[in-house]
């Protein structure tokens, strides 16, 4: 070691403080910032896929899977042919969590989602502020810490879909969450128009009382977890944080007469769509 | 996500105070090391995969810390550092405590333009050979050669050292 060695080591020394260097903290940016890229990544591939599918407004969190319900979930079916629609595979069970764990977990998320719809100057129809004690937790699925929660405004106009896979997941159990309207019209159609969420697959017209959800390679339907009013449903919990491929899946609606009423294509991503020995 | 998390704080643990020292050297503010170490480190966290695969952790990183040092400098408050400094009276090393030592080098390191003081303190400070401090500053070993050169040169003049073949 020669002089200048010697000077620059001893002027280096910080023997006599303490190093105020956070790894957690550090942790914690590092997450957001990855999160945040993901984000973008999300938005950007969900404003090609509505471009191209032209069926939803400029919406950053388009095709972020499943969401839609209202007040207290039911199992709208037990996987038997009695009901129209044919056999199906049982709905995802609801989640054990409670409405206020859920709701604190999906609340950073939420801001996340409001932030990015206000960067990008879109969703400027929602109106309905972050998601708290007054919104309606419309359905929950899921097992264990993972989970996917659909929350309705007290106005009822925007639906806050939040997904988790809990602590082991990316995000280590903090909520993503994708924000829709209830009413605005991305395509006009008979008898029903289709609005956002509907367009989106978490949500079916009224009178529907059974959803099943056709997932592209599966032989049978998916009986989807219905709200009691609202008609919000979910398959089911992510499996994943990562964002993966996104599947068209085909969503079919029977009233209580095992009449059609509905049947429309949606996005789902991947991740939220979990296997089925897993559920 | 966990492993990854996992692999991550155990480098960052052992790498952290040897970035901070290198900033601190760099910009002379304990506080400004410290962000520039923190900063550096987020940004290695974001790459930690590809770095993990594909090497170049340590460069990187250095690079990562030199460039908010850098980046830094470019604030309003550089000058509030370097300001701060200029009351110290220059003193041959051999005569002062730790504390003048400290304080005696960061200013004669603060008088150096960024490529000299970045150039000496990777080679003579951080150990980095002429073509791993090139891969770092984004330049040539030519350049890195002459910046140290003359970074040395003006060091030992400000410090009252004598001359030394040691580039």
């Amino acid at each position: 070691m020669n002089d200048i060695e010697r000077l620059l080591d001893a002027a280096a020394n910080d023997d006599d403080r303490s190093q105020n260097i956070s790894v957690e903290a550090i942790l914690q940016r590092g997450r957001r910032a990855v999160r945040r890229s993901r984000f973008a990544v999300v938005a950007s591939t969900a404003l090609a896929a509505i471009a191209v599918t032209a069926v939803a407004p400029p919406a950053i969190s388009a095709l972020r899977g499943p969401q839609g319900a209202s007040d207290t979930q039911v199992a709208a079916a037990d996987g038997t042919d009695t009901a129209g629609g044919g056999k199906a595979v049982p709905p995802p069970p609801v989640s054990l969590l409670k409405h206020i764990a859920i709701l604190m977990r999906c609340q950073s998320g939420d801001k996340e989602a409001r932030d990015l719809n206000k960067r990008y100057g879109v969703n400027t129809f929602d109106k309905a502020g972050p998601i708290d004690a007054k919104w309606t937790l419309a359905v929950k699925s899921g097992v264990g810490d993972a989970f996917t929660a659909i929350f309705v405004s007290p106005d009822r106009s925007i639906a806050a879909t939040c997904h988790s896979a809990g602590a082991k997941g990316q995000f280590r159990g903090s909520g993503v969450v994708d924000r829709a309207s209830t009413t605005y019209v991305v395509k006009k159609g008979n008898p029903h128009n289709l609005t956002m969420t509907q367009a989106r697959g978490i949500q079916v017209p009224k009178g529907v009382t059974r959803v099943l959800v056709d997932v592209p390679g599966e032989k049978l339907a998916r009986e989807a977890l219905l709200s009691q009013s609202g008609g919000f449903f979910t398959i089911g919990w992510p499996h994943d944080d990562e964002s993966k491929s996104l599947v068209m899946v085909r969503i079919r609606g029977y009233d209580a007469k095992g009449a059609p009423v509905f049947d429309e294509k949606a996005p789902y991503q991947a991740q939220r769509i979990p296997p089925l020995g897993k559920r | 996500m966990r492993r990854r998390d996992d692999e991550f704080a155990e480098f960052a643990v052992v790498a952290a105070r040897r970035m901070c020292r290198t900033a601190y050297l760099m910009c002379g503010d304990w506080h400004r090391a410290e962000d520039a170490t923190q900063d550096a480190l987020v940004k290695v966290y974001r790459r930690w995969r590809h770095l993990r695969k594909d090497g170049g952790l340590a460069s990187y990183a250095n690079r990562a810390v030199v460039s908010a040092v850098l980046d830094q400098s470019r604030r309003k408050w550089r000058s509030e550092i370097l300001g701060g400094l200029e009351s110290v009276v220059l003193a041959a090393p051999d005569a002062m405590t730790v504390v003048d030592t400290r304080a005696v080098v960061v200013q004669a390191l603060s008088r150096l333009p960024p490529g000299q003081r970045a150039c000496v303190v990777l080679r003579y400070y951080a150990d980095f050979s002429i073509e791993q401090t090139a891969e770092i500053l984004g330049t040539g070993a030519g350049s890195v050669k002459s910046q140290t050169s003359r970074g040395l040169a003006e060091l030992r003049s400000l410090l009252a050292l004598p001359e030394r073949n040691s580039a």
